[in-house]
């Protein structure tokens, strides 16, 4: 690898180039969503439900529509088909206004009055799928843009069922069965949101039977689909606000009570409609991660050789059926048994409907539950069998190149094993040497793993990006692409590339993301990982083109063959040192495409050590130390590789030990970021470490391939089996906070 | 349903007279606004209406410390940054501990000392430290001015005892001793920035190897900040040892009527509230030189 610095010939791959967008952000300069403004505009609110199941009997709108500065109100009933006359879970659309400011929007809202006729409601997802659970939704299709079929026929699972996967191979009962060391315990994983600083937003404006909307939205392509679904007749095209918020996967897809609301809104007054969102309605109406129940039972031989897994899921989707839960079980089917070769596996999940606030995308959508449970059961039984911790799991993993049980592909990384070796290391050497001291002060540490994939691609599943390339005769290269930057760097990776690649300075390139208009076909755009491996392949593709086409024009200049000459500095270069700069050889500008396919989703795995300090008279617990050694095939940019890594165990700590949008009887009880615990600086360990461990994987740019969901599955077992090591205590259930800490030790000391 | 939502007037009076008389005009509900870190907050969700708002904030007669005849003076208006930064936060120690471990930067910068005592929230971290040092709270109408202790001012659940046309306009107490007298404020909260589950402000003197005088203030285990008697009175008159201090520290239960809550369940607060006062109570007496 070349040095991480700037080299003579400009920001190259490999290096931490200066991101793109942070002059702007940094100075305040960037414009978001919640800045966006069109003439003749109209804002937007919207009346939401306080329960969870009801029936909407009336809405009087007169007195809202008579309230100056209103243009609109309209009803659920006025809403698409399939929305139907009741409302499914707290937050939910009852009726909505545009007016002229949002100070009207306000005075016409509490105008309206309506009268809601409760229902019996469900809100445990394995009660929700029983035959005498209360309907949820007789029509689960309408929210959701067909992506994959929908399977819903399990064995018990009657009512409510989003989806239902099962795999067996193996005998999973008499694996068990003969098992010496048999572990079986139940798991559960909050409810977590992503928290965007940026809320959601959307503007939203017709042409002819052009729906336009311009939002944040990681996946344009299901995003558009699903708003051709519900408004049948109209051509959708989702545009980038100028700079987009965050996502984690909260801007992923369409949210239900977000942008048809509004394109409602707009049709009925023909004028541009502006939808934010508050912090409540951020918490309650868009889509959380999914809360899970996860049963697991494993076995193994007296010698440690893990034979046999059982995994039972039931998730809770909430009332809209969005595709995510499909994920959901897909990955909690999968990844199991891509980590651990086992001879037995049996596997059963249900994604139930319910009348909890919605469930949406999610950073690691499925595994990062999945993970928590497996890493936690198996450093259990490791435990009580008297294995060593993490040899036990290091020798049941699978094998680069295996062929995969379950899935189609085989797995072709070299695996955890080397993330192991790497992150072991660093942490022997930046872990605290408590002195036993008797402050009160309890250490202990935890190792766990696990992975994703990157693209959602599948050999059921073919995913494909393209990207364009337009170099210009002033020497300026603008890379269109299907990506958008919602902070994961992609302006800058994607530069890097085709700046490494056509040798034309980094500081001439600009990437542009997806654009309706712009001729990019690309199949979801920034989700899944993959935009700097599947985008970044395009981009490269399009810059070999590039590349030899300025090389063959130069031919005409130059005493070489077109395979001997080199493009740098904004020249092409003879081996003799004769150059001929590139304003010469184009004229009005050159364009080339670049296309990539792909039916194999690879994975990436880490490794993570996290040590705690629990103090046992409070159960106060903190991550001291942690390290995240992670394959990312090859680090396009190191320095932005490693904030995905902080992000991710930050994200992970959440999980692990903070955050839950608790909800009773689905009516939220912390949904503002006063009562609802988010990490910050403070909550991150005293000292992080990240080892970036390179493996050069062949189908990605360079070797790279994604890092953002990676690496957020080993966060939370690492950060819960340091807890465990700490107190002697298993928790099943996530977050493990202070207090369930210090009740457990009481527990244990009567 | 509906909820009626009117936006209420805004006056930004200019003297403190000027405020106490619109107070005294005003015929609907008025909230007087100070920081506005709690308010804003309240009026966003709906969860507070008012048909006025009488914004004190840019008054500097309410900003402000000032110390004299052993005596401090803390204007209503004075944000938790401007106490923290004061040297009475340096020689009282639990007040500038208390101080910076509210909130975030933003929310010291802007929150003030009075719109924490008027707002009452039995969560807050101010009020323990204030409530040992015995401070009296001064109150304003046009009728005149009173005065009456902290602890009779806090008369409940975010009630207090101010009426609606009164001002409250700072907050006075006696400074502690520097020799032999030392104070601390120990508390837990989920996250760094977010809500205290159980604070524990202490202050203690010690003459002659024994506890001569020791206050102890309890936030977010009752309806109210309280002090606890019991802890306070098992060890005045007892040698300095941190066998007294744990002993007497367990009784701080008989002060406390801790609710499940967000930030956590009574079982637990009533866990935390023992260990927190003996933590507070070890650091402050070892301020106060005693020999542990």
């Amino acid at each position: 690898m070349s040095g991480r610095e700037c080299s003579d010939d400009g920001w190259s791959v490999g290096q931490n180039a200066p991101r793109k967008d942070a002059r702007r952000k940094v100075r305040g300069a960037a414009r978001y969503g919640t800045d966006m403004e069109r003439e003749g505009m109209l804002y937007a609110g919207v009346v939401r439900s306080q329960q969870s199941h009801a029936c909407v009997e009336s809405v009087e709108t007169e007195a809202a529509a008579a309230v100056d500065g209103v243009a609109a109100v309209v009803t659920r009933a006025d809403l698409p088909e399939g929305y139907g006359d009741r409302v499914r879970h707290y937050g939910d659309v009852i009726a909505a206004v545009a007016a002229e400011s949002r100070e009207a929007v306000d005075v016409a809202l509490s105008a309206i009055e309506y009268d809601l006729d409760s229902l019996e409601s469900v809100h445990d997802p394995r009660e929700a799928v029983r035959e005498d659970a209360p309907l949820v939704q007789e029509y689960p299709e309408f929210s959701h843009a067909y992506r994959h079929p929908r399977f819903t026929e399990g064995t018990g699972y009657v009512q409510n069922v989003d989806d239902y996967h099962s795999a067996d191979f193996g005998d999973a009962a008499a694996g068990l069965a003969e098992a010496e060391h048999v572990h079986e315990a139940t798991y559960r994983t909050p409810r977590t949101n992503h928290c965007n600083l940026d809320r959601h937003c959307c503007l939203v404006e017709w042409e002819d039977d052009t729906l336009r909307v311009t939002a944040t939205m990681g996946n344009r392509g299901h995003a558009e689909k699903t708003l051709e679904r519900l408004f049948p007749d109209c051509e959708a095209e989702i545009e980038r606000p100028p700079t987009a918020g965050s996502s984690f996967g909260g801007r992923s897809l369409v949210k239900l009570t977000l942008e048809p609301v509004a394109a409602v809104l707009a049709r009925e007054t023909d004028r541009p409609v502006r939808l934010d969102f508050d912090r409540e309605e951020d918490f309650t109406a868009t889509g959380s991660r999914h809360p899970t129940v996860i049963d697991v039972a494993a076995g193994a031989t007296a010698d440690g050789d893990l034979t046999t897994l059982i995994v039972d899921v039931a998730a809770d989707t909430g009332p809209y059926p969005n595709g995510v839960g499909h994920i959901v079980l897909s990955s909690c089917q999968n990844r199991p048994v891509e980590l651990y070769d086992v001879e037995n596996y049996r596997f059963e999940g249900v994604s139930a409907i319910t009348n909890n606030t919605p469930a949406g995308e999610y950073r690691g959508i499925g595994v990062t539950q999945v993970t928590w449970a497996l890493e936690s059961h198996l450093d259990e039984l490791a435990r009580q069998a008297g294995f060593e911790l993490v040899e036990f799991r290091r020798s049941n993993w699978v094998e680069a190149g295996e062929d995969h049980p379950v899935s189609s592909g085989p797995v072709a990384s070299p695996g955890p094993r080397e993330c192991l070796t790497r992150g072991k290391e660093t942490f022997a050497d930046i872990r605290s040497e408590p002195d036993g001291g008797d402050s009160g002060v309890v250490y202990g540490y935890g190792v766990a793993a696990g992975g994703q994939v990157s693209t959602p691609a599948s050999d059921k599943n073919t995913d494909y990006s393209e990207a364009k390339l337009v170099l210009d005769a002033d020497g300026s290269l603008v890379a269109r692409t299907g990506a958008i930057d919602i902070g994961q760097g992609a302006e800058t990776a994607l530069a890097q590339i085709a700046a490494a690649e056509t040798g034309i300075d980094f500081d001439r390139v600009t990437v542009e993301g997806y654009d309706p208009t712009a001729d990019i076909e690309d199949k979801y755009g920034s989700i899944a990982n993959r935009t700097t491996y599947l985008i970044g392949s395009a981009v490269q593709r399009a810059a070999e083109d590039l590349t030899s086409e300025l090389c063959s024009r130069a031919v005409a200049h130059l005493d070489s063959a077109a395979n001997d000459l080199t493009v740098t500095g904004g020249r092409v270069e003879a081996p003799d040192g004769d150059a001929v700069a590139l304003e010469t050889l184009v004229e009005d500008s050159i364009v080339a495409t670049g296309r990539v396919e792909t039916n194999t989703a690879v994975p990436g795995y880490g490794v993570h050590f996290a040590e705690v300090a629990v103090d046992r008279e409070t159960g106060k617990t903190d991550v001291t130390v942690y390290v995240a050694a992670q394959d990312v095939g090859y680090a396009i940019n190191p320095t932005m590789v490693e904030g995905q890594l902080e992000g991710a165990v930050q994200h992970g700590i959440e999980f692990a030990t903070l955050s839950e949008l608790q909800l009773s009887e689905g009516i939220p009880e912390n949904a503002n970021l006063a009562d609802y615990p988010v990490s910050s600086p403070a909550e991150m360990p005293d000292r992080l470490a990240c080892e970036i461990v390179e493996t050069n994987e062949r189908s990605g740019p360079f070797g790279a391939k994604g890092v953002g969901t990676p690496s957020i599955p080993p966060v939370a077992p690492a950060i819960t089996n340091a807890i465990r090591d700490a107190v002697g205590v298993r928790f099943t259930t996530a977050p493990v906070r202070d207090e369930d800490v210090f009740l457990a030790l009481q527990e244990g000391e009567q | 349903m509906s909820g009626e939502r009117a936006t209420p007037d805004y006056f930004a009076p200019e003297s403190v007279a000027d405020a106490r008389r619109r107070l005294a005009e005003e015929e609907g509900f008025v909230k007087v606004v100070a920081g506005g870190q709690t308010l804003m907050l309240l009026f966003r969700q709906g969860f507070v209406q008012a048909d006025a708002l009488v914004d004190v904030s840019r008054l500097p007669e309410l900003s402000g410390l000032s110390t004299g005849d052993g005596r401090a003076r803390v204007g209503a208006t004075t944000t938790y940054a401007d106490l923290a930064a004061h040297e009475v936060a340096d020689r009282v120690t639990m007040l500038g501990e208390a101080c910076n471990g509210i909130a975030d930067r933003q929310v010291r910068n802007a929150g003030t000392i009075g719109g924490a005592l008027c707002h009452a929230d039995p969560a807050f971290d101010i009020v323990p430290p204030l409530l040992c040092l015995d401070a009296e709270v001064s109150i304003a109408s046009e009728d005149g001015h009173r005065r009456l202790p902290l602890s009779a001012f806090l008369v409940g659940h975010m009630r207090t005892d101010l009426g609606p046309d009164e001002l409250l306009e700072g907050v006075a107490f006696d400074l502690p001793a520097p020799e032999q007298s030392g104070s601390a404020y120990e508390k837990h909260a989920a996250v760094d920035d977010g809500w205290t589950t159980v604070g524990a402000a202490t202050l203690v003197t010690v003459s002659d190897g024994t506890f001569f005088d020791v206050r102890v203030g309890l936030t977010a285990v009752a309806d109210t900040a309280v002090r606890s008697p019991a802890v306070e009175s098992a060890l005045v008159g007892n040698p300095v040892t941190e066998d007294a201090i744990e002993a007497a520290s367990e009784e701080v239960i008989a002060d406390i009527d801790p609710l499940d809550d967000l930030s956590g369940s009574a079982e637990y607060k009533r866990g935390l509230a023992g260990t927190l006062v003996a933590r507070s109570l070890a650091t402050a007496t070892d301020r106060a030189g005693g020999d542990l």
